[in-house]
This record gives C-alpha cells, structure tokens and sequence, in this order.
C-alpha cells in the first residue's frame, strides 16, 4: 500500500505536469478557438458561434502571396549565409585557440545585450549612407545580426563535444583534415548545428523589427502584414495569421526531431 | 631490417621535456612493449610514432624511410586507442571500411577485405551493429581490425586493454599476441601493466621520465634490470644496501650475513667486496624450515604470507634484529616465494642464490645464477612447511 508520503508527491507531480500543460497549451488551445470564433464576447464562456470567415479574410488580403514567398526567401538565405558565416568560426573557437577567443565569443553576446531598435536605428543610419536601405541585402544583413549568436555558440559547443581521439583516428587510417572534418567531426556535430539552424531560420522567418526598419516599403514579410492585420481588424484576424505563421516552425521541428533527439553524439565511444 | 627506428627523439610539451632523447630500434614482425609508469613519456613515443606529434629534435624511421615530417595520414601507420575511437555514426563495417573507401577501392575489394579481417576477429555477425550496441571487447577488436585492414607497416597499440576488465583482459591480449604472430606485423605495444608486457612482447622497453632505462627480451629484463628502476618496476625485488664478502651479503642493520646458495659465488663475491645497492628476486632466496639448517643459512621467522594463486609470498623477518623501521622495511624483510607457506612465527633459515649489484642505480654485477640453483632442485618443490 503507497504511502501518505508518496501519494503526495505523486499528487504535487500531477498538479505540476497540470499547471505546465495549461500554461504551455492554454495560449495555443485558446489562439485555436479564437481563429474560428464568430465572435467572443465577456462573459460568454464559448464562442457565440463558428465561421470559417476570418481564414478567408486572412488569406484573400492583398500582398499576403507575396509576403508568404517573402519570407520563404529570405529565411533560407538568412541562414544559409549564417551557417556559412558562423559555423567555420564555430569550429575556430573549438578547435583552436588564438589570442582574444574568450573576448570575441563573448563579445557575440554584445548584439543582444542592448535593446534590438537601438541597434537598428544607429544601423539604419548606416544603411542609409551605403545605400542598403530597402535593398535585399539590407534585409538580410539586419536579419542576419539576430543569428549569430546561436549560429556560432551552439555548433562551437557541437564541434568541441567531438573526442579529438575519433578525429585522430581518421586521420591515421588517411584522411586528411578536409576529409576528417567532413566524414568524422561534421557528422557528429551536425545535431547540435541543426538546433543551431532551427532557431536561425525561426528568428529570420519571425524577425520583425529590423526588416521594418530596414525593409518598408518593398519588402513586406509575413510578420510585418500582421501588424497590419492586427491593427486593421478584429481579433480573430491575428489569430488566424499566429496559426499560419507558426506551421512552419511546427514543421521543421518535426523535421529534424529524429536527428536532434537521437542522441548519437553520446553513443559508441568511451570518454577517459 | 628495421620496423621503425626512433633515432635521438626529443619531444618538450608546455615547457616539459617529455621525451629526453629517445633511441629505439623494432625488428620486422617483432612486438615491442613500451612499459613505464604513468607520465613516463611511452604514449608521448608512441603519438611521435603515429604523427599525431611532431618531434623537437631527432629522426622517426618506419621501413627505412624517414617519416619524421610526414603527416599522420601519409605514414603507413595503424594506431589502436586506448578508447578505441569507433565512429559512433558508423556500423562496424563501415568503421573497418573508411579507411579502404578513401583509398578509392573497389566495392568488391573493400568487402573482401573488410570480412577477411572482421573474420579474424570473430566480429563478421555484428558487422551491423553500431558501436553503442556492442560490448566494451567487441569494440576493442573492430578496432583492431580497423587498424590490420590497411595492412600497415607498423601497429601501434595505445594501452589497448586498459578499459577491459581482468578476465577480458588476459583473453584480448593473447588473441592480440595470437594474429600479431600470423600476420607477422611489427608492432609498438604500450602499456603500464608490467604482466602484459612481459607476456606479449618479443622485447621489452622500459621508460622513466622520458628516457628508455632498457630495452631487451622479457627475461632479460627480469633477470638482469640494467638499473634499479627497473628492478623495481618489473617483478617484486628484495632491495637493501649492505657489504658483500666471501662470507656472503652482510645487509645493514642486519644479524650475521646471509651467505649464498652457491660454492662459486664465494669467490666471485671476494672479488667485488663492498657497499652496494643490492637486489635479490623472491625466487633466489633459498628457504630451509627449521631452526638450524645444515648447510648453516642465517635464521629468520616467517612474518606474514600472502596467497599468490599456486604458490605463495612468504615474507620473513630476521632473528634477533630489531624491528626497527629507521632503515625501512626492506631492510628487515625479506621475500620469498613458496609452493606452500607455513606458520607466522615458524623458524627457518635462508640463503641467496642470485645478487645483483647496484651503484648509482646501474647494474654492476651478477653474482650466483639461477640456472644452477635450479638443477640442484631447491628451493621449489621441497616442501619442508
């Protein structure tokens, strides 16, 4: 028979995993409800009815193809330039030293320790004497500051978990180092740089500050029209474009969970 | 012809000379041991080897062509770590095959020759698994495969045991020693395990603080350590400082001297009457039970004994000495091994067979032999407990 004790602490775990599930699917079941609602006034506790109305309003606003490909475009390329960028110098902060590492892998912090607006606008300042303003570039450099940080961070952490013994062994059945990284460290540093990629495509696709700063008005993406959405129609508006927004993190998420819950780096060798 | 050649090699690390003039010299087809204690520079040697490191000063040889320069993946080298470094992303096969596959090889090649070593180490029906899902000596032997599958010049062996338990490690090593033989490979074995070493190689290297004290086959090194080091490293010594005569080994702070086993080591002990270092093995003291034996040894009593599997250590103490520790315990204890031991407390009196004598650390004389005590029949065999 389970004890006064042990039913208690069940009882706090259940009450806890409660709690969690509300505040983590609360928002989300409520966002759901929102986007489908006739309308939803206090105190009713449910909708007064439902309509499919609101997702047609949404996706028939003129530009919001064009913001949708938008933002499709530049995400890619955000990190796809991030990764080319960061990821060798990831592998610099963990393979080698060289004087002022430490300095230079904090001073990464340094974008995110100021309020990002401040930034923008002195960069803003700049891209108006360069000429950046309203260009591609522009866009995709402003969203580019906002990546770094992970982008290098995370896969320094991957690249330095890798014993350098499995390196040293590929090396000594002949690959050279190009081949060592590619078959041997890159493999087993890929799961960190995916979470690494993850969170850099999300933070361009969802960027909104800067590519308004930067952006307006030839490049509208999908977080800048719903501002507009939000501030020209009712509620069940932003709800129906929160839902449509977060597809594609909930896709890529599902995407990659098999390579970056699989544990592997941990498997296979043993540490001294 | 020389396998490798390790000519004056000096290595310093962090401002530490790791290895101090390194010179060494491993026949074809021949197994040589690395033996040291932990910090000694044997795996510093053996990376040099491997070109995971570059040298000071010196020159590395392997077949006669000078790979000093040449970088890890040019030298006909084939390493097996101390943690095996498997490629946990890659099945077995694979691990065995990479090598191969960068080569450019056939694909049919690549799997002949990948079976025919996966074969000899009998891990052909895991070739599948990965390492995570194989057993701590199953990944030791695909890593020995993976090394003997480029068939190399040269294997060298990082502590390859030391991550197994004692059972495992025994069998690993002579299957280990087993395809070594067969395919005839020479190889660079490195270890702290002094039974390993002796076991498995056809020499023996000892090194300390970055130097090799000495090179030679395994009983020469437990029979004539070159320096007291060694002495102590390999095997278990009975070391006191004391005076030799005719009359036998007069130990310091000890009773009457132990006179030896044998006639002619009297004179030969005349001739380099002195203070020495001495050294004697457990096995050439010579043991008689009894108060007073008739060949007239010097009495002691039987202090402690430990059990060694079919024989036994008996450690004994000198009648009438004191206790003493001022000239530490080897001074008054001397070891002896037994096929049977007998009673602390129980009497009996002792000679030396074999002495060896130290000055400075370096071995300066041999005086008495085993062979000869062995032909007599003492000490083992006789069961006078």
């Amino acid at each position: 028979m389970p004890s006064v004790a042990l039913l208690g602490r069940r009882g706090l775990i259940v009450a806890l995993v409660l709690v969690l599930a509300f505040f983590i699917l609360g928002p989300l079941v409520w966002l759901a409800l929102w986007a489908f609602a006739r309308s939803w006034q206090y105190p009713s506790l449910a909708p007064s009815g439902w309509t499919l109305s609101w997702w047609r309003t949404v996706l028939t606003t003129p530009g919001l193809d064009h913001s949708i490909a938008l933002s499709f475009i530049f995400a890619p390329v955000v990190t796809a330039a991030s990764v080319l960028i960061c990821v060798p110098a990831a592998y610099g902060f963990a393979r080698y030293s060289f004087p002022g590492r430490r300095a230079l892998l904090v001073s990464l912090f340094a974008t995110n320790a100021f309020p990002k607006i401040g930034l923008y606008i002195t960069m803003a300042g700049m891209f108006y004497t360069l000429h950046l303003m309203s260009t591609f570039l522009g866009v995709v450099l402003v969203q580019l500051i906002g990546t770094v940080v992970f982008m290098t961070w995370i896969p320094a952490a991957a690249f330095a978990a890798v014993p350098r013994s499995l390196e040293e062994a590929a090396r000594d059945v002949g690959a050279g180092r190009l081949r060592t990284f590619w078959h041997v460290t890159m493999p087993l540093a890929l799961p960190g740089i995916l979470v690494a990629v993850i969170l850099s495509f999300l933070a361009s696709f969802d960027e909104s500050q800067g590519t308004f700063l930067v952006g307006t008005p030839r490049y509208i993406t999908m977080p800048i029209q719903m501002y507009s959405l939000v501030l020209n129609y009712p509620q069940q508006a932003a709800a129906v474009f929160s839902i449509l927004l977060s597809v594609p993190s909930v896709v890529l998420m599902f995407l990659v969970r098999r390579h970056v819950m699989g544990g592997r780096l941990a498997e296979g060798f043993q540490l001294k | 012809m020389a396998g490798l050649v390790l000519a004056g090699v000096t290595k310093a690390l962090g401002g530490r000379v790791v290895i101090d003039g390194v010179d060494l010299t491993v026949g074809e087809g021949e197994m040589v041991c690395l033996l040291g204690p932990s910090g000694c520079g044997k795996t510093t040697t053996l990376r040099l080897v491997a070109g995971f490191l570059y040298p000071d000063s010196g020159r590395v040889l392997i077949d006669s062509v000078d790979v000093t320069e040449t970088p890890p993946e040019k030298r006909p080298t084939a390493m097996v770590f101390q943690n095996y470094a498997l490629w946990p992303h890659m099945n077995v096969f694979s691990n065995v095959a990479f090598g191969l596959r960068l080569r450019k090889l056939s694909k049919e090649e690549v799997r002949s020759r990948c079976e025919e070593v996966l074969r000899m180490v009998n891990m052909w029906d895991l070739r599948d698994r990965r390492p995570a899902q194989i057993s701590g000596g199953e990944q030791q032997r695909v890593a020995l495969a993976r090394a003997l599958v480029l068939r190399p010049k040269l294997l060298l062996l990082d502590e390859p045991l030391s991550n197994l338990d004692a059972k495992l490690r025994v069998q690993v090593r002579d299957e280990i020693r087993e395809i070594q033989q067969r395919v005839g490979i020479t190889s660079v074995f490195v270890t702290h395990d002094q039974d390993e070493a002796l076991s498995i190689s056809d020499r023996v290297a000892i090194m300390a603080e970055g130097r090799v004290e000495q090179v030679g086959s395994p009983d020469d090194v437990y029979r004539l350590p070159r320096t007291t080091f060694v002495a102590g490293f390999v095997g278990i010594v009975n070391r006191f400082r004391g005076r030799i005569s005719g009359e036998g080994v007069h130990l310091a702070s000890g009773p009457g001297p132990v006179p030896f086993a044998e006639e002619n080591s009297k004179r030969l002990a005349s001739e380099v009457a002195g203070e020495w270092d001495i050294i004697v093995r457990p096995e050439d003291v010579i043991v008689e039970p009894g108060v007073r034996s008739p060949n007239g040894g010097s009495p002691v009593v039987l202090v402690r004994e430990v059990r060694r599997g079919h024989f036994k250590e008996c450690i004994f103490g000198f009648c009438g000495a004191s206790l003493g520790r001022e000239q530490g315990m080897d001074a008054l204890r001397i070891r002896a091994f037994l096929p049977a031991g007998g009673d602390v407390g129980a009497r009996a009196s002792i000679k030396f067979r074999r002495v060896l004598l130290y000055r400075e650390g370096l071995l300066a004389h041999e005086v008495g032999s085993s062979e000869a005590g062995r032909s007599e029949g003492a000490p083992v065999g006789r069961t006078g407990w």
